[in-house]
């Protein structure tokens, strides 16, 4: 046990060592930029996948990137540092998820799925409608993008953006909370039978989940310099990042990154050969995934280590 | 206050409550007898309307022509969707049913960007502009048409769940699907047939959609949204408490729009529904 840890250890830091010296290598700040994009979707699809862990699937991921992206701007515009802005947007967020959690305690499934679907509609018509606050539709421009433009250390933002949602889900996942969160998803009446405190768990969990999209969403509205409600409310957020975690394999830390390093880059190849319609790629990866292998790549993955043992 | 516009308002709402009540009876009866919410719902109705549309635009068929083909498209179209995919997670976690119709959803809305791309489309007949005059206001015939129509179709509805003996076997398989099993009916058959109806009714609110407003591939997301919030608020599968549920978020959109502006009116459906939810969530212990 102790050498595997080892082993995960050198092996992550290697990673890291390798993604920290890779910038200045690149052909162009195309690839950069893309980077940039991915680490932001991968802690997304793993903030997303965290809350699935309990058996509850949000449909509101898009709405707390949004929440993330107009507090920070909006504290921005009163002067205040874009870093504490990340922070607060990030904060805002998990707030948010608390005040939504503890409303709809005691909603699973579908129900919950549900209200979380109209508690972003309802963010985003209210963002949109509040326009002397939020600029409506037209949204706000910034003066400049986060670091003056330094993508460097935009870069390695989004890094430890990245680097921290993971760690939190490797912590999450060898934790007691992770058995509660099993034994829940598949049965809450044995998991109260049990002793453990499901809609707490759930709230805890939901409200930790909730943190990283606010931050991802402050990150990207200052790395663009720019926040509309079309794109911090995008529901192809919340699309996008299921179809990720789904792909890559729910439930576990590696499969939601993967699945999103993966379908970025296709995503990106596509939106250049066909412009309308490009999405359909996430339809098609969430049902051949739901019929054909529903434990994603990482589900594969374990099947192809068992048949070779 | 204007009695006029009032009463404009209350003919609007009532229009669209009408339309609605046929939308969120068809997905009603797929949750309730099948037990699976179906995401792709407004999608899938919505890519049988741009054949109606397509047909006018072609041929010049009339809309309400284009209903005897678009209709059995819409029930072959469930089925085929029913056999092809929906049947395969039947017994799958909840999570699982989700994201596979959220997929179909994204897979039709892009097969439509691709086809008819995003602009608003819509088809002019001279019976869209024909009224009524009611003194005070103005009342469209195709208002007066869809309110009966709306009547018709619960009662057909009713009449083929109550009387008909695939009806009764929908209730039963609805109610209990081993005990249905265990009296003989063929219970993925009834799945069939009442996921088909369920697309086929919703093809049939389509038409009517098509004729009083205008279509674009993201319309469907936003029927499906609508229908949820109705068949939350009614009860999931109670298929009943749709036509108070649809009259309730149908009226009070069509007064928030009248009186606070358009902006509002979809923040109506929203609130409405996060209230019903969070009122359910305190009311009954476990949520459903």
């Amino acid at each position: 046990m102790k050498n595997v840890e080892l082993k995960g250890i050198i092996t992550s830091a290697v990673f890291i060592a390798l993604l920290l010296t890779l910038p200045p290598l690149l052909p162009s700040t195309y690839y950069l930029d893309l980077l940039v994009v991915i680490f932001i979707y991968a802690s997304l699809a793993l903030s997303w996948d965290i809350l699935a862990r309990t058996g509850q699937i949000s449909f509101a991921h898009h709405a707390f990137f949004g929440i993330g992206a107009y507090v920070s701007v909006l504290l921005y515009l009163k002067g205040f540092n874009p870093l504490v802005g990340i922070a607060a947007g990030g904060l805002a967020s998990g707030i948010a998820a608390f005040g939504l959690g503890l409303a709809t305690l005691r909603l699973r499934g579908m129900y919950f799925a549900i209200a979380t679907l109209a508690f972003a509609g309802f963010m985003h018509i209210s963002i949109l409608q509040l326009s002397d606050f939020t600029g409506g539709a037209g949204g706000i421009t910034l003066d400049e993008p986060i670091f003056g433009g330094d993508l460097y250390a935009a870069y390695l933002l989004a890094l430890a953006i990245a680097l921290i949602s993971i760690s939190t889900s490797v912590i999450l996942n060898r934790s007691r909370v992770y058995y509660a969160m099993k034994v829940m998803a598949s049965n809450e009446t044995v998991a109260k039978t049990v002793g453990i405190n499901v809609t707490k768990t759930i709230l805890l969990i939901f409200t930790i989940s909730s943190v990283f999209p606010g931050l991802a969403g402050a990150f990207y509205a200052h790395y663009i310099a720019f926040v509309n409600p079309e794109i911090a409310f995008n529901v192809g957020i919340a699309l996008a990042v299921l179809a990720m975690a789904v792909f890559g394999g729910m439930g576990t830390t590696m499969g939601p990154v993967l699945g999103a390093a993966i379908l970025k880059i296709v995503e990106e190849q596509l939106r250049v050969t066909i412009t309308y319609g490009h999405m359909i790629i996430y339809g098609l990866i969430l049902i051949a995934v739901i019929i054909l292998f529903p434990k994603g790549l990482m589900g594969l993955w374990e099947k192809l280590r068992s048949k070779m043992d | 206050m204007d009695p006029g516009f009032f009463i404009q308002i209350l003919v609007n709402g009532l229009v669209n409550s009408g339309i609605y009540i046929i939308v969120s009876l068809g997905l009603a009866l797929s949750v309730g007898v099948l037990g699976i919410l179906n995401i792709s719902h407004g999608n899938l109705l919505i890519f049988t309307t741009y054949l109606t549309y397509w047909f006018w635009r072609l041929w010049g068929l009339d809309p309400l022509m284009s209903l005897l083909i678009t209709v059995p498209t819409g029930f072959v179209l469930g089925a085929l969707i029913y056999r092809g995919v929906v049947k395969q997670v039947l017994h799958a976690p909840h999570i699982n049913q989700l994201i596979l119709t959220f997929g179909i959803a994204v897979v039709l809305s892009s097969l439509m960007e691709f086809f008819w791309s995003s602009n608003v489309r819509f088809v002019s007949t001279e019976y869209q502009a024909v009224s009524i005059s009611l003194g005070m206001a103005q009342i469209g015939s195709l208002s007066v048409a869809i309110l009966l129509v709306a009547f018709t179709v619960c009662l057909i509805l009713h009449l083929f769940l109550t009387k008909t003996n695939i009806g009764k076997s929908i209730r039963a398989v609805s109610q209990n699907p081993k005990g249905a099993a265990l009296v003989g009916i063929d219970v993925d058959r009834i799945y069939l047939v009442s996921f088909g109806v369920s697309i086929a009714l919703g093809s049939f609110a389509g038409v009517f959609w098509l004729l009083i407003g205008y279509i674009t591939p993201y319309v469907g997301d936003i029927l499906t949204l609508k229908a949820f919030s109705i068949i939350v608020v009614a009860g999931l599968g109670n298929l009943y408490g749709v036509i108070w549920a649809s009259l309730l978020l149908g009226l009070s959109e069509s007064f928030v729009k009248g009186y606070f502006g358009p902006g509002w009116a979809d923040a109506v459906f929203f609130g409405i529904i996060m209230l019903v939810l969070i009122y359910r969530s305190f009311r009954t212990e476990g949520g459903s």
